[in-house]
């Protein structure tokens, strides 16, 4: 896997079979209802009008995102958070493929980019797939995802509504009257983009992130037109400042990552003066809900599996689950000792945004849900075993927190549980002896079917 | 005038026809469908830059009213 760029990725994720080609002719706005009903991600290698493929659904599913990692599907959480306490400084090079092609100035049309129209309800076409690279004074490079929307030929609205470290950078720059110059990456490998979702602590570069999921440092080049530092492998990037227009552009709406489609916001706008890109670029069309949710679960997995290790727990198993958008909704096996189910669920719902939790102990496979099912049936009382906690931290995206009603400034609340489906004290563990065909060791299927 | 830049305008004007109502952003390529996806984005571009459109609480745009 040295220095394997986007389409090596791609090339391996085909071999193992999460990749398709289609090689018919598609409409752009076709796109995302082919990926949500494909069996696998696929690539439109004939886009109408355009001669540059379109891939999406990449990291739709836990097994297409371990694949495109390489990693375990059992191992996401671990392997992140081993990642997160060992960053790696990214290396800088002078020539870099993403620089093969270079248009300027008046000549950027973004039209020329097979950006795909998504959902019934967006409001235009999206970048659903840009990573933003900017500078912080005093703090350095920063690197996070966002959504842009398609307005003109050399415009984008981006998605700066809700708190983020470009929020915080662009907020100075428009207090001052002054633009932010930015670079959009589309297209690069899932590493980077992996981390560059992470929340990472202020100050703290996402790519020192990617180089230690990677185990190499992550080869970083400089924009061409303004001071940032970019994947130089990346398929395409977009250069430009976020004008200091402030929150007043309408932008959206789009299908969000709760998988609901989101309400009109009014946003900034970023406005495009450099397109630089590989020859022959694949665009990238990252697809809603799961995909962008993905994205973020091995990081909750991480999150957990650190928490909880604060808390003594010995937890064998975390399951950040795609009901739960990847961090809602988490699922953990642990070797117990008395009381420790319920230390699990203390100690997990008081993180932002989790809003339920169920232990089990560690004889249950947790990626089962019948298995899990299994055990909340017969494990659990719910007069003792379900932990309600109300008045908690809550996320505007909710509809159940009813955030209509919210007076302007004013933070939503909202309830939270955990459900305790670990073997209850008291109770010896042969009460729950599990049925054993007889003489499983001696049939082997393969001699029958 | 080019061909390109006259199958332009003529698609700017059917946008502004189609903005005197609400609509979302999906009834414009729906109605254009007999145009290519650039040249209709190409088109909302003009529109976008020349016309000021204001959006309804679903989302929908709709062409601003002269006074």
């Amino acid at each position: 896997m040295s220095n394997e760029d986007f389409r090596g990725m791609l090339a391996r994720m085909e071999t193992a079979g999460h990749l398709r080609h289609v090689t018919k002719p598609i409409k752009p706005q076709h796109i995302a209802a082919l990926c949500a009903k494909a069996p696998a991600s696929i690539q439109c290698d004939h886009v109408d009008g355009y001669d540059m493929p379109v891939v999406g659904g990449l990291y739709w599913s836990r097994a297409r995102t371990a694949c495109a990692l390489n990693w375990p599907e059992g191992e996401l959480g671990s392997r992140f958070a081993q990642a997160v306490a060992r960053p790696r400084a990214p290396e800088i090079v002078e020539k870099a493929a993403c620089q093969e092609h270079i248009v300027l100035g008046d000549d950027v049309d973004l039209t020329a980019l097979p950006i795909p129209f998504m959902h019934e309800k967006d409001g235009g076409p999206y970048i659903s797939a840009g990573v933003v690279f900017a500078q912080e004074p005093g703090l350095g490079p920063n690197a996070g995802c966002y959504r842009l929307m398609f307005r003109t030929k050399r415009e984008m609205a981006i998605d700066l509504f809700t708190a983020s470290d470009l929020r915080r950078i662009y907020t100075k720059c428009f207090d001052r009257g002054q633009s932010l110059p930015i670079a959009v990456a589309i297209g690069i490998h899932v590493f980077e983009h992996m981390a560059a979702a992470y929340k990472a602590p202020a100050g703290v570069n996402e790519m020192e992130i990617a180089g230690a999921l990677r185990g190499e440092p992550v080869k970083l080049v400089r924009a061409r037109t303004l001071d940032a530092l970019v994947p130089a492998d990346a398929e395409i990037i977009l250069e430009g400042e976020l004008l200091p227009n402030g929150w007043t552009a309408d932008e959206g709406p789009f299908g969000e990552f709760a998988g609901m489609q989101g309400d009109l916001k009014y946003n900034p706008i970023f406005r495009v003066n450099a397109i630089t890109h590989r020859r022959n670029p694949i665009f990238f069309s990252l697809q809603m809900p799961w995909e962008n949710d993905w994205l973020n679960g091995p990081a909750t997995e991480a999150i957990c599996l650190r928490i909880l290790a604060m808390a003594g727990i010995q937890v064998t198993k975390v399951r950040a689950t795609e009901g739960g958008c990847c961090g809602w909704s988490i699922v953990v096996a642990i070797k117990k000792r008395a009381g420790e189910g319920k230390n699990v669920i203390a100690a997990l719902l008081s993180l932002p945004v989790i809003k339920q939790v169920i232990v089990t102990d560690d004889d249950i496979d947790i990626y089962n849900s019948s298995e899990v099912e299994w055990a909340v049936t017969f494990r659990c009382q719910a007069d003792k075993d379900i932990i309600i906690l109300s008045g908690m931290k809550a996320k505007h995206v909710d509809p159940s927190v009813r955030p209509w009603d919210l007076k302007p400034g004013e933070l939503p609340l909202t309830s939270k549980f955990g459900i305790d489906a670990t073997i209850p004290e008291g109770i010896p563990a042969f009460r729950y002896e599990r049925i054993a065909p007889a003489f499983a060791d001696q049939v082997r299927v393969e001699d029958y079917l | 005038m080019m061909e390109s830049a006259k199958v332009q305008a003529s698609l700017v004007d059917r946008i502004l026809v189609l903005l005197q109502q609400p609509i979302f952003f999906r009834d414009v390529l729906a109605a254009l469908g007999d145009s290519s996806y650039r040249q209709t984005l190409l088109a909302w571009s003009d529109v976008r830059t020349h016309h000021a459109l204001l959006r309804d609480e679903q989302g929908r745009y709709v062409l601003e009213r002269k006074a």
